[in-house]
């Protein structure tokens, strides 16, 4: 008796929490869901299985390989959609419906396994196979789905170049930066803005570095510019709107915001790899450019 | 993508004939296993080697790499010949399921490896790390662009001298070494497992380690995560108190496995897990009785690890802008911090470490619980040390809360850190379920 009410009970708290959230019985009914599966595999560790009818193993085979088909396919899902797309759509949690799957492993494995086999050992073997199952069909649904989006991915443009690749990963920067690298000598600095919205990537010294070498990036407010001229031969200043995909800065975009006194300035268009030079000091006013290039007068 | 992977396979073929003598002291399932553990030696000693020429004055050359390696196998191979006259048993013959478990890695191996040369390196810290060293590196064979930086002396070298390798070697995207490394774990993983239980229950670890997708999505990227935790594993694994303790196979396994987790203190350094490598080295070398083993493994652990922090720690003294590293953390002000944020730093561990891996953390407590009753050494060592490694995992975040304000934002970090518990809860339980169906009782 206690052997099928608490197997029921905590089969039925697994599922519902599976379509909830782990801790929503002990929110709304203060009867924890652990407490319960732990009295649970006490009975079982303790009690003899009861004598079932044969169709019960067959539901609980059955039962065992939907839930793990299922958890599966929903961990598929997961990945081909947005992050939390299995809530947002079904209102199934994945974390907890793992649980689930284990739990019903446990007890699928007691009935399955030769009754000659202790309480004790058909319990530990279900529950490491029932963790097995549910982090294995998990992680199969997973890699499946990211295997298949990116095979996907290389058959839709598989002779890319490295050029093509980068400027799909880093859209705007990347193109822009490589544009920067035929205007600058060797050598020179390139003074970007401070890191912080929405001049995360423009701002990433390491990152600009890396497109830029054998150039050097140095992130400034432009109120050290002098004492960088005495530093640098030859000194530049990026020109860029952010390209963050939230604006949270209340100065808002485009970036110097002071005037410039230099001798060229460039308008850089990523999308054609050029650039257009023109002879005159840099103006925020009326430069508001989505990339462009400033030398600095020494 | 075509020149990035026979530039690839040009030096992981290099690398496995260097490692090959050490490898071949160790009994292992299949000669696969065997060049898995050459191929993580050869790059790994190969790349440490490298990098004491340089120490010496030695440019970082194509060609000064195969002088140095070679130079270093030969010396190996005497001392291996001259000591270490070990038996290598003959691998088992593989079963149906044996071939079709290696046919399945090598398939989804293949596919990853694809995807990963494919695709550029994009990741921030690989791209302008790991990666942007590797090509300084390649393009003026010396550290001048990484010494002039605290960020870029930051971790060891040899991820990026891998990539210094591919690009010397006219390649343009190293990041298939990634998945190089990840299969090789998965195949030490199987042959592992195999020593120490069946086909059966090798082919399930290897699989599940295979497709677990944590691993399997960050091996497509050139973090430093996977190969930590490629030779951490792979160390572990070897440390094991072995399935039939023969004195050679308890030697070879102690030389090889130090060794091992000395690398991973070359691929990364901050991390305290290789002391979990030491514990193992003694608990195992003290059962066995194999004092010398034990003593020469820990002497490499130590020289692998020091011969990079003396080095860091010189570099970044010569720095004009080196912030002075906090070398002692204030006892008492961080155990204060700690309990005044226990609330805050419980919940982040619930939500950021525990709950994204619920059936695994599950798991490890299973595997703690059921060797109370079914164990043997091997099983005993993995489940206390996925515990102590675990601890140090809560206890290294809640230790790091006190002293970055922003750490509430490092929780993929923080999970990337802890890859290498899935695989060895995954080969526990494993054990658990051999052990349990097969003991005489």
């Amino acid at each position: 008796m206690m052997y099928l009410l608490t197997t029921g009970l905590a089969l039925v708290l697994a599922a519902t929490e599976s379509v909830s959230y782990w801790g929503f019985f002990a929110k709304n009914f203060h009867i924890p869901s652990y407490g319960v599966y732990l009295l649970n595999f006490l009975i079982l560790l303790t009690r003899p299985t009861p004598k079932l009818p044969s169709f019960v193993t067959t539901l609980a085979k059955l039962s065992l390989s939907l839930a793990t088909l299922a958890l599966l396919v929903l961990a598929y899902l997961e990945v081909t959609h947005y992050p939390n797309y299995v809530f947002t759509i079904t209102h199934i949690n994945l974390a907890t419906l793992q649980l689930f799957v284990g739990l019903l492993a446990i007890h699928a494995f007691m009935l399955i396994l030769p009754k000659a086999l202790s309480r004790s050992r058909r319990f530990t073997i279900g529950s490491a196979i029932g963790i097995l199952l549910s982090m294995g069909s998990f992680g199969i649904g997973k890699t499946a789905a990211f295997l298949n989006s990116s095979v996907r991915a290389i058959a839709a443009s598989p002779t890319s170049s490295y050029e093509e690749k980068m400027t799909r990963a880093y859209p705007g920067l990347y193109p822009a930066l490589k544009v920067l690298s035929t205007l600058t000598p060797d050598g020179s600095t390139i003074i970007i803005p401070p890191q912080g919205n929405p001049w995360e990537f423009e701002g990433n010294a390491a990152i600009v570095r890396y497109f830029i070498y054998p150039r050097l990036a140095v992130n400034s407010d432009l109120t050290n510019l002098e004492s960088l001229k005495s530093q640098s031969r030859s000194l530049y200043i990026l020109i860029a709107k952010g390209s963050w995909h939230e604006l949270t800065n209340p100065e808002g975009h485009y970036w110097p915001k002071i005037p410039v006194p230099a001798a060229r300035i460039w308008q850089i268009h990523p999308a054609t790899l050029s650039a257009t030079l023109y002879h005159r000091p840099y103006d925020p006013k009326t430069d508001t450019w989505e990339w462009g290039l400033i030398e600095v007068k020494p | 993508m075509t020149n990035s992977l026979l530039a690839i396979m040009t030096l992981s073929g290099y690398a496995v004939f260097w490692g090959y003598p050490l490898a071949n002291l160790l009994p292992a399932s299949h000669r696969l296993e065997k060049i898995a553990l050459a191929l993580l030696l050869g790059l790994g000693l190969g790349t440490w080697f490298w990098y004491l020429g340089f120490l010496l004055g030695v440019p970082f050359t194509l060609p000064s790499f195969l002088l140095i390696t070679l130079l270093a196998r030969v010396i190996i191979t005497l001392i291996v010949k001259r000591f270490l006259p070990l038996s290598t048993p003959l691998p088992t013959p593989l079963s149906r399921l044996d071939k079709l478990t290696i046919i399945t890695i090598l398939t989804l191996g293949f596919l990853h490896l694809a995807i990963t040369t494919y695709n550029p390196i994009t990741a921030w810290d690989s791209l302008a790390l790991y990666d942007f060293r590797g090509r300084t590196i390649a393009l003026n064979h010396d550290l001048t662009d990484i010494t002039s930086s605290s960020y870029y002396l930051s971790y060891p070298l040899m991820i990026s001298l891998v990539h210094s390798l591919v690009y010397q070697l006219g390649a343009a995207n190293p990041q298939g070494f990634h998945t190089i490394l990840f299969l090789a774990m998965i195949l030490i993983v199987w042959g592992r497992t195999r020593l120490f239980t069946n086909p059966l229950f090798a082919a399930l670890a290897a699989v599940l380690t295979l497709t677990n997708y944590d691993l399997f999505y960050h091996a497509s990227y050139a973090y430093t995560n996977i190969p930590y935790t490629v030779y951490l594993v792979a160390g572990i694994l070897l440390l094991l108190y072995p399935a039939v303790p023969t004195r050679s196979a308890v030697t070879s396994n102690l030389l090889v496995g130090s060794l091992l987790i000395g690398i991973s203190t070359w691929v990364r350094s901050s991390e305290p897990f290789w002391l979990l490598g030491l514990l193992l080295l003694l608990w195992t070398g003290i059962k066995a009785k194999a004092l010398l083993p034990t003593l020469l493994g820990i002497l490499f652990v130590l020289v692998l690890r020091q011969s990079w922090l003396l080095y860091f720690a010189s570099a970044l003294a010569l720095l004009p802008d080196a912030s002075t590293v906090e070398s002692q953390i204030n006892a008492r002000f961080v155990i204060g911090r700690i309990l005044t944020n226990y609330l805050e730093i419980t919940w982040y561990i619930i939500l950021n470490i525990i709950y994204p891996y619920l059936p695994g953390w599950v798991g490890a407590v299973f595997v703690a619980l059921s060797t109370l009753r079914y164990r043997t050494t091997a099983l005993l060592q993995l489940a206390v040390l996925i515990l102590i490694l675990a601890s140090m995992v809560f206890a290294g975040i809640a230790i790091f809360s006190t002293y970055y304000a922003t750490w509430t934002s490092i929780g993929d970090s923080a999970r990337r850190m802890m890859l290498f518990l899935i695989p060895l809860i995954i080969i526990s339980l494993t054990l658990v379920v051999h052990q349990t169906l097969y003991e005489k009782k």
